[in-house]
């Protein structure tokens, strides 16, 4: 059975529209017109243990909202949504014992204690005995290597070994569904592989279903083998990164090795020219004409090798979420 | 409940520990509870200046119900105050999250992980008042008196929870609403009058007001000899209705709050 | 002007937040009332040796009410809390405005919508209920008395910017934001008027600024005081708006030094 089930979720909000200016917040005390804003419309999927899914969608797609519904803290417009059988809204024990939400800004750290005082505290709340608490503290602790930061403020610690610490007391009792809103943001290039690494790493020792949302490509590449891409509050796609990219990847991208002087303007009357660096240059041309292109290169051109690649991830969600399919 | 039990015992630790690390703070924060216990003390002893009887309550008396409150006030603001101040922000910022996915009672977390102990120092002002009242005024002080308004006195403190627990829901509804907190510190001074001088208000701000006359002076009554068993029993009920319409009050809003975007 | 469009865009959110204005003036309106409670308690059927008439105690706590819908500033937890424990500071600081008159702005809009509750108030009891009080009057005292609100709005405002800025030195500024608290319930006449005080501790009240926010605008609101008494309060006022803003100046400029902003 699968882990996640959704069929035909809705959550609607109510927004009040007020005027810029005085005039507008004068005319707001009597009169206000409230909208109600779709933030997930008529949505469906289902995800099976162990998967680890990465959700994609611009900024107020939807992507949170739905994660809330997943983990119980919104209560559901319309539609329904079973996470290991449980409706999550209800929040029972047996369910909120097997799963995590982890949002990148939000802390449960207790700010001014060592954030080992918020892992005990855990420990208490979800009943872990004592043994297994050292166990996974200590497993935790040294995939994250944050060992010498236990007894440590949190105040005093840094953005990216506060998230270390946040993630751990998420974690501490193993949950099986992992929700991960955002949980590179603001972090710097390493500590964002180091957390990539033990996303993977905790996705493959203990089965368990993590489904994440990012804005980073790179999160999304490395780590989830499916993706749901969102959109207004709509399901755009729901496959695999090979298949988004095939489906709404309009262009490809030749990489060429020239061997010997070219001018750019010969080159952009196939494609457009990416990035022109004696000899490397890149060319962006349309998927369909791809082998045709290739070859009048190789042709007319003094070309020493040639490379055919798919375009990057981020571009084609550029693409999709503008709308537009030029430059 | 043992669980629970656990939970509340770390809650402790920690807010041990808070208090123990910023020690110019708890210096800070034991000042200013004790500004506020002799502050209640000097407005009761100005109040009653000039004035020896209000409402059927003579000097001594009213002072009484001011160290009553004041033991009642010390102990809620202990253990509850401090969860109450934080409501607003909790609900406003999305951080009523964490506690929703814990996988205890959300109001039991949300009204009991934080303690200041620095405001114990009323309960010790509020008893110290009250020795030295009974004495100077001559009120003896039976066993069964003085139990039986312990027992009220946790009523009191049960009441004044659920009253202030129901107002601050309301920020779910309007998260701007943080000064409601402000409000019912205000407000609960209302405990340390006798019922008598509110009866001059219209009947519904006096029903509105009623819950607050019987926080302390219930235990006031009773350690004067003056309650009967019909009021005592009376008063268990009620506050258990309250705080059971506080908690459905409390799961039914849940379904409008709205966390915070990430 | 910038300040004034500052003024204007704290003007429209005090609009918005007009929930938490509401609140406010509820709260400005309890302490007195309470106390009114007590006195009408105490002057119809309790013992009292009082000199006040019912009326002259009802005038005094509905002008207090008033007052300090006007004159009780709350800026110090936006300043201690949103901006330097939580480093909304920082925005300030790499801007070209001065931090005090940007606050100052931030405060003005619900002092005045909030004074307006206390008009409504004023006016639903003086024509509603046909309760009516003495008022200043002739023109000179009238001038005199708007002259010695806004003093006393300086004062006040002066005051709770620096119960603001000890947040600069301690991680818990609640602490000394409750002891002020209790100081000005005290000695700006919101338990009894300081007539009522023992005379030593009158004495003491009139060396520290809290009557001169509330306590006597509300005398000089009722007519109680001589245009000479007046002036001479509005002198201790000034001294003391220059003592405070010594005093501001001086805990800003030490205490930007010590600021460390806090990140996300």
């Amino acid at each position: 059975m699968d882990s996640i089930i959704v069929d035909h979720l809705q959550k609607d909000y109510s927004v009040f529209r007020k005027k810029p200016g005085l005039k507008g917040a004068l005319s707001s005390l009597f009169f206000r017109k409230y909208e109600t804003k779709q933030a997930v419309n008529d949505v469906s999927f289902s995800i099976g243990a162990g998967e680890l899914v990465g959700f994609i969608g611009p900024n107020g797609a939807g992507k949170t909202t739905t994660l809330k519904c997943l983990s119980g803290l919104l209560y559901p417009t319309r539609g329904t949504v079973r996470v290991l059988g449980f409706d999550p809204w209800q929040r029972k024990r047996e369910f909120l014992t097997q799963i995590s939400l982890v949002m990148g800004q939000k802390n449960q750290l207790w700010w001014d204690l060592p954030a080992m005082d918020t892992f005990l505290l855990n420990k208490e709340m979800y009943a872990i005995d004592d043994a297994k608490f050292k166990k996974t503290v200590s497993e935790l602790v040294d995939i994250l290597d944050v060992s010498r930061l236990l007894t440590v403020q949190v105040r005093k610690l840094s953005l990216g070994e506060r998230m270390k610490m946040e993630i751990i007391a998420a974690i501490i009792h193993t949950p099986n569904i992992l929700f991960l809103d955002e949980p590179t943001i603001g972090l710097d290039v390493v500590i964002q592989k180091q957390m990539r690494d033990f996303i993977r790493e905790y996705n493959k020792r203990y089965n368990a279903t993590i489904v994440l949302t990012s804005h980073y490509m790179e999160d999304v590449k490395q780590l989830a083998s499916r993706i749901i891409v969102i959109d207004h509050g709509a399901l755009l796609f729901d496959g695999s990164l090979v298949k988004f990219i095939d489906t709404y990847g309009k262009d490809k991208i030749l990489s060429i090795v020239l061997d010997d002087h070219v001018k750019q303007d010969q080159l952009k009357r196939l494609g457009v020219v990416l990035s022109y660096e004696y000899p490397k240059v890149t060319i962006r041309v349309p998927r369909e004409k791809t082998k045709d292109i290739a070859a009048l290169l190789l042709r007319k051109f003094p070309i020493d090798d040639i490379n055919i690649e798919e375009q990057d991830i981020e571009d084609v969600v550029r693409t999709v979420f503008s709308g537009k399919t030029g430059e | 409940m043992k669980r629970y039990l656990k939970v509340y015992r770390q809650f402790f630790l920690m807010n041990i520990s808070r208090l123990l690390i910023y020690r110019s703070n708890f210096i800070n924060n034991l000042v200013s509870s004790l500004v506020w216990a002799v502050f209640a003390f000097v407005t009761i002893i100005l109040l009653t200046g000039r004035t020896q009887t209000v409402g059927g309550w003579n000097r001594s008396e009213l002072m009484l119900l001011t160290a009553m409150y004041s033991i009642l006030i010390g102990l809620f603001h202990t253990f509850l105050t401090r969860n109450f101040e934080r409501m607003p922000i909790v609900i406003d910022k999305g951080l009523l999250d964490t506690v929703l996915l814990a996988p205890l009672d959300a109001q039991f977390i949300l009204t009991t992980r934080y303690m200041n102990f620095t405001s114990l120092i009323r309960v010790i002002a509020g008893l110290v008042f009250i020795a030295s009242i009974a004495s100077s005024a001559n009120i003896h002080i039976h066993i069964v008196g003085l139990l039986g308004a312990l027992m009220l006195l946790l009523v009191g403190l049960l009441l004044l929870y659920s009253l202030w627990f129901l107002v601050l829901i309301f920020v779910i509804y309007n998260p701007q609403l943080s000064n409601l907190v402000d409000l019912m510190f205000t407000v609960s001074s209302f405990g340390k009058y006798p019922r008598s001088m509110f009866q001059i208000l219209p009947r519904e701000f006096f029903l509105a007001v009623l819950p607050l006359t019987f926080v302390s002076v219930p235990s006031v009554q009773m350690l004067l000899g003056r309650m009967t068993p019909y009021e005592y029993f009376g008063l268990f009920g009620y506050c258990l209705v309250l705080f059971v319409v506080t908690r459905l009050f409390w799961l039914y809003s849940l379904r409008h709050y709205t966390s915070a975007s990430s | 002007m910038k300040y004034i469009r500052i003024f204007l865009l704290y003007f429209q959110q005090a609009f918005v937040y007009r929930g938490r204005s509401v609140v406010w003036f509820f709260i400005s309106l309890f302490n007195p009332l309470i106390l009114l409670l007590f006195w009408y308690a105490a002057l119809t059927g309790g013992k009292t040796t009082v000199s006040w008439s019912l009326s002259d105690v009802t005038a005094y706590y509905v002008l207090l009410i008033i007052s300090a819908s006007f004159l009780d500033i709350h800026i110090e937890e936006t300043v201690a809390v949103y901006d330097i424990s939580e480093g909304g500071l920082n925005a300030y600081l790499v801007k070209p405005i001065s931090y005090a008159l940007v606050k100052l702005c931030n405060e003005l809009p619900y002092r005045l919508l909030q004074g307006s509750f206390g008009i409504i108030v004023f006016c639903i009891i003086r024509f509603g209920l046909g309760i009516s009080f003495s008022l200043v009057n002739g023109i000179f005292e009238i001038i005199t008395t708007v002259c010695m609100i806004l003093c006393a709005f300086c004062v006040s405002f002066l005051f709770k910017m620096i119960v603001g800025l000890s947040a600069f030195w301690t991680t818990d500024y609640t602490g000394l934001a409750e002891m002020t608290g209790v100081l000005i319930l005290l000695f700006g006449g919101f338990v009894i008027p300081l007539e009522f005080f023992p005379s030593f501790w009158h004495t003491v009240a009139t060396y520290t600024p809290f009557p001169y926010g509330t306590y006597f605008p509300v005398l000089a609101v009722e007519g109680r005081l001589a245009l000479g008494e007046m002036w001479r309060i509005i002198g201790i006022q000034l001294g003391w708006i220059f003592i405070l803003g010594v005093t501001y100046r001086w805990m800003w400029k030490r205490g930007v030094r010590l600021y460390t902003g806090v990140g996300i």
